[in-house]
């Protein structure tokens, strides 16, 4: 029998060490590990290090991409003369959660779409992204930026754990690629492992918890109604603006950068560091004006330019509900929270609308 | 050659121990520039004119601020180096809790002294400082990179960003969610966040962040098992002499 499913495969269990052992031969290896109660993408050295069952990293798997503090240039202020140190290595980032890969489909947007940056564009080039399957906890709301499961090309690989097998399905030729390097490892897929995938993504739908997820439906819309909302002022009350939620988010691009002269001025290097709309400096112009002058303004650009933002320059919200902003925040400040207090349907409310 | 010096007034010379240990760096600053004064490093006397100081420590002798007073009129640009000549360091934190008289009592026992003293204060309260450099010690590398500009004829740049900036870049476990006291949210970063990474709270050597929300930090510090005294005590460790809890209220916040 003939299925219309001829690009996944199967890869057992047992052969996905060896995969990996493979990968690692061949590349720049990068997987998720445990540091203390949390994990981290982190370059591979010994695969068996490697964690498959994890929620969340602290960071996403963007810092491989766009590295958080980076030499754009450096150049002779008397020479004029420009160099780059610039050069982007083979890697392969394994064990990306849907909401992670859906990240960096939307930094591929930012970054690719219009005015391409040649350097994100050779990064891009020269990376390889395995996805792996997840299960959610009380911070993920995946099920509502519809980020829960892999779309669109711009992975290789997912796979999806049905028992004791992962589904791998194919997203690029990349990824085809390495199936066909590693055929050994692989087999093809019956109908029984059809039904298994099936069952697999039924239940991690299932898994989530009504409460925990937002209605984003028309949050655009909402965001902008809502924008003298007094919600904004109470959230932003215990906001600390220490920038976590940015810096954390798979989705935040913003950078700053400084020219940094040597001791003795014959060679400046021109440095680029994320920076976050959180800190006042973020907005902060010649003539010491602030652009977001208040607590307030700050915390709301942040919801504004993920839900009404980013829809208007790539037509997809900003946010891939990855729980990062909520689950790191210092002062407990929840954005799934946030926006149901917009809705108007936080407990309280409910309760005084029913009785 | 620029004419560099580098004094100390009242404090630990851990600063200037600091400086010292930027080996690599000091090498190169030697073919550069003439280290005039450096009373630490240096034998000898000097009088004249510095293109560049940098001076640690607080004031808190009469001894300390005709020093200070001397040197500022010498120097083109004064650099203030790490907590106590920024803020006053931790010998000011208990500067808004007892008079002056009562404090020299109860160390001198007698209030009648052969010299003056003073509260420990900051520079700025006497000279104006072009430049600030906080941290207890002072780091290495804001120090050489503030040199570097300087000799270049550069302003330093220095935003005034939380530590949780640096700290969670460098993918540490949130210690406040671990729910050990930090004062990362409200301090001043640019050290690179060596404590946290250790599982130490950041203690707040470098004093404020810009615009701090010191309402939130002290109940987080309350929820994590301080008494809202201790938290604020806590918070004035390095802050002493300038801190007031700041929070929603004001401009900017």
């Amino acid at each position: 029998m003939e299925f219309h499913i001829d690009r996944a495969k199967v890869l057992p269990k047992a052969n996905l060490w060896e995969l990996l052992e493979g990968l690692k031969k061949r590349y720049k290896l990068i997987a998720p590990v445990k540091e203390g109660e949390k994990f981290a993408f982190r370059e591979i050295s010994d695969v068996s290090s490697v964690e498959l069952n994890y929620t969340r990293t602290i960071l996403p798997p963007k810092k491989f991409l766009l590295p958080y503090r980076r030499e754009r240039f450096s150049y002779d202020p008397e020479t004029m003369e420009f160099k780059s140190s610039f050069k982007a290595e083979e890697q392969v980032i394994f064990g990306i959660h849907s909401c992670d890969l859906h990240g960096i489909s939307i930094l591929d947007s930012i970054h690719l779409k219009e005015n391409p940056d040649p350097r994100y564009l050779e990064v891009r080039r020269k990376t390889i992204l395995i996805g792996i399957s997840c299960f959610p906890d009380e911070y993920c709301f995946c099920l509502s930026t519809g980020t829960a499961f892999p779309d669109g090309a711009n992975w290789d690989l997912f796979l999806t754990d049905v028992g004791p097998d992962y589904f791998v399905s194919i997203g690029s030729p990349k990824g085809d690629e390495i199936v066909l390097t590693f055929k050994h490892l692989f087999r093809e897929i019956e109908k029984e492992d059809l039904e298994l995938y099936k069952r697999s993504t039924a239940k991690k739908k299932r898994a989530f918890n009504e409460e925990n997820l937002p209605d984003l439906e028309r949050i655009s819309q909402l965001i902008e109604l809502e924008y003298d909302s007094p919600v904004w002022e109470e959230e932003a009350k215990r906001c600390l603006g220490c920038g976590t939620c940015t810096n954390t988010c798979p989705t935040c691009f913003c950078y700053t950068s400084v020219d940094v002269p040597d001791l003795t001025g014959k060679e400046v290097k021109r440095i680029e560091f994320i920076t976050s709309c959180q800190y006042p400096y973020y907005s902060l112009v010649a003539g010491e004006h602030y652009f977001k002058p208040t607590r307030t303004s700050r915390f709301r650009h942040r919801y504004y330019h993920k839900f009404v933002g980013y829809p208007y320059q790539i037509e997809k919200l900003g946010c891939v509900g990855c729980g990062r902003c909520t689950a790191e925040c210092p002062a407990g400040i929840s954005m799934v929270k946030t926006i149901k207090r917009l809705r108007g349907v936080d407990e309280k409310e409910l309760r005084e609308v029913t009785e | 050659m620029v004419k560099v010096g580098i004094v100390g007034l009242t404090g630990c010379s851990g600063c200037q121990c600091e400086i010292l240990n930027c080996q690599d760096a000091l090498l190169k600053l030697l073919t550069l520039v003439d280290f005039a004064l450096f009373p630490l490093a240096k034998d000898g006397e000097f009088d004249g004119e510095l293109d560049l100081l940098f001076v640690e420590g607080s004031v808190s002798t009469f001894l300390d601020k005709e020093k200070l007073l001397k040197l500022r009129e010498k120097a083109k640009i004064l650099v203030a180096v790490g907590s106590c000549a920024c803020y006053g360091g931790v010998q000011a934190q208990r500067n808004d809790e007892a008079e002056l008289e009562q404090m020299i009592r109860e160390v001198y026992g007698k209030w009648e002294l052969p010299f003056e003293l003073f509260k420990p204060s900051p520079l700025s309260d006497f000279v104006e400082v072009d430049y600030f450099l906080p941290g207890c010690p002072v780091d290495k590398k804001q120090f050489v990179y503030t040199v570097a500009s300087l000799l270049n004829g550069v302003k330093p740049f220095f935003p005034k960003l939380p530590v949780c900036h640096e700290c969670k870049l460098s993918e540490n476990e949130c210690l406040l969610l671990k729910g050990v006291p930090c004062q990362g949210p409200v301090s001043y970063a640019g050290c690179g966040a060596p404590c946290t990474a250790k599982g130490v709270g950041c203690q707040g050597c470098r004093g404020d962040c810009d615009f701090p929300n010191h309402q939130e930090m002290l109940s987080l510090l309350t929820q994590r098992g301080l008494s809202y005294e201790d938290a604020v005590k806590f918070l004035k460790v390095f802050r002493g002499n300038s801190f007031k809890v700041r929070g929603l209220n004001e401009k900017g916040a």
